[in-house]
């Protein structure tokens, strides 16, 4: 009964909405080297798919392509410009990017056999937005420099071994309550925004490399915002990463996002009402 | 004048707060990665592969940040979930 695509193709599936999108989905989305969206009824519920070529898509042929990173990030805004073509007008549950499956049938099992599960979630995820936020130590000077100075100081001063030895040690103490400082300051950013928040959660923090800054990345949250709430949540960022936020770090946000962060469940579970977070 | 994000017309899109505000739009990439492929529910079946548990995602996730920085050996030293 079930006709499986041509074995040419797969199905990659984007997202579940509760409606389709009454102008339908825009032409421009999806990956480039598969056919139109479309639309798959699943039940009551909606799901986003596109025909994918096995060529490019077959486990191999992906792994491959997204370990070059330029096929990797075309991938990833693919992905993310189809998803919030979907949430234009409504509430999706976005799926991991390259979620395929081998015919329309089997992704439309797999919605229908989780559906009551979805749609707690696409009600639980409308009228709300994802805002990132992440909180840097502030920038500290450049480690040669001091160093050169401590040599310079050395020099004139000749003050000896035991001098040079508390001062680098004062220098350690410093950097480290310095630390613990912007910590504890981060951890006040995430305090203060979860007042406005429906849910956060935390990925794992990025790394200097990946970042391109000098000082670490303390916080890397994501808070579910609702609609209502949203001037609120957007004043107490600019309050926090304007002067009058706490010294020593820095604050950085960017949104709305679709709610990816928050569109997920243990494995097997129910959604978690409260995706509440686990202090690192 | 800022040209508009044609392909999005009915989203209000995005302050990035960046260095400076209201910075160009261009969703961050490393942003992006992070909820692409570490999040998003997971409906299984005739599932031929979801990235986000797979391997592959870490190996090109070096592949990445290679890139990033040519110099650099090992670009995602530490192990565990994304």
């Amino acid at each position: 009964m079930s006709t499986p695509s041509p074995s040419s193709s797969l199905v990659c599936a984007f997202a579940v909405t509760r409606t389709p999108p009454p102008a339908g989905l825009p032409a421009a989305a999806g990956h480039e080297e598969g056919g139109p969206l479309r639309q798959l009824p699943a039940g009551d519920l909606w799901l986003v798919v596109q025909d994918v070529p096995v060529a490019a898509f077959g486990e191999a042929a992906l792994g491959e392509r997204l370990n070059r990173p330029a096929d990797l990030e075309r991938c990833a805004r693919a992905h993310h410009r189809t998803v919030e073509a979907a949430a234009r007008t409504g509430p999706v549950v976005p799926l991991p990017m390259a979620t395929l499956y081998r015919s329309d049938e089997g992704a439309v099992d797999a919605v229908t056999s989780r559906a009551a599960a979805l749609r707690a979630l696409l009600d639980r995820l409308r009228g709300r937005t994802e805002w990132a936020v992440k909180v840097h130590a502030a920038q500290v000077p450049a480690e040669g420099a001091g160093e050169a100075e401590e040599a310079g100081a050395e020099d004139a001063g000749g003050s000896g071994g035991r001098s040079y030895l508390s001062r680098a040690s004062a220098r350690r103490r410093v950097r480290q309550d310095g630390h613990g400082r912007a910590v504890a300051a981060a951890e006040a950013v995430d305090a203060e925004l979860r007042r406005y928040a429906v849910a956060a959660t935390r990925h794992r923090p990025q790394s200097e490399r990946l970042t391109g800054r000098r000082a670490p990345q303390l916080l890397n949250a994501a808070y579910l915002v609702d609609d209502a709430r949203r001037e609120d949540f957007a004043a107490a960022l600019a309050r926090l990463g304007g002067a009058g936020g706490p010294a020593g770090v820095e604050v950085g946000a960017s949104g709305p996002w679709v709610p990816y962060s928050f569109a997920r469940w243990d494995e097997e579970g129910d959604p978690e009402p409260e995706r509440e977070v686990v202090r690192p | 004048m800022t040209a508009p994000d044609v392909r999005e017309p009915g989203l209000t899109h995005v302050p990035w707060n960046g260095p400076e505000r209201y910075a160009p739009v261009g969703v961050p990439l490393v942003d992006l990665l992070d909820r692409v492929l570490a999040t998003g529910v997971v409906v299984s079946g005739d599932l031929v592969l979801a990235i986000a548990d797979v391997p592959l995602v870490r190996v090109s996730l070096h592949a990445l940040l290679s890139s990033v920085n040519e110099r650099v050996p090992s670009p995602w030293p530490d192990s565990g979930p994304l």
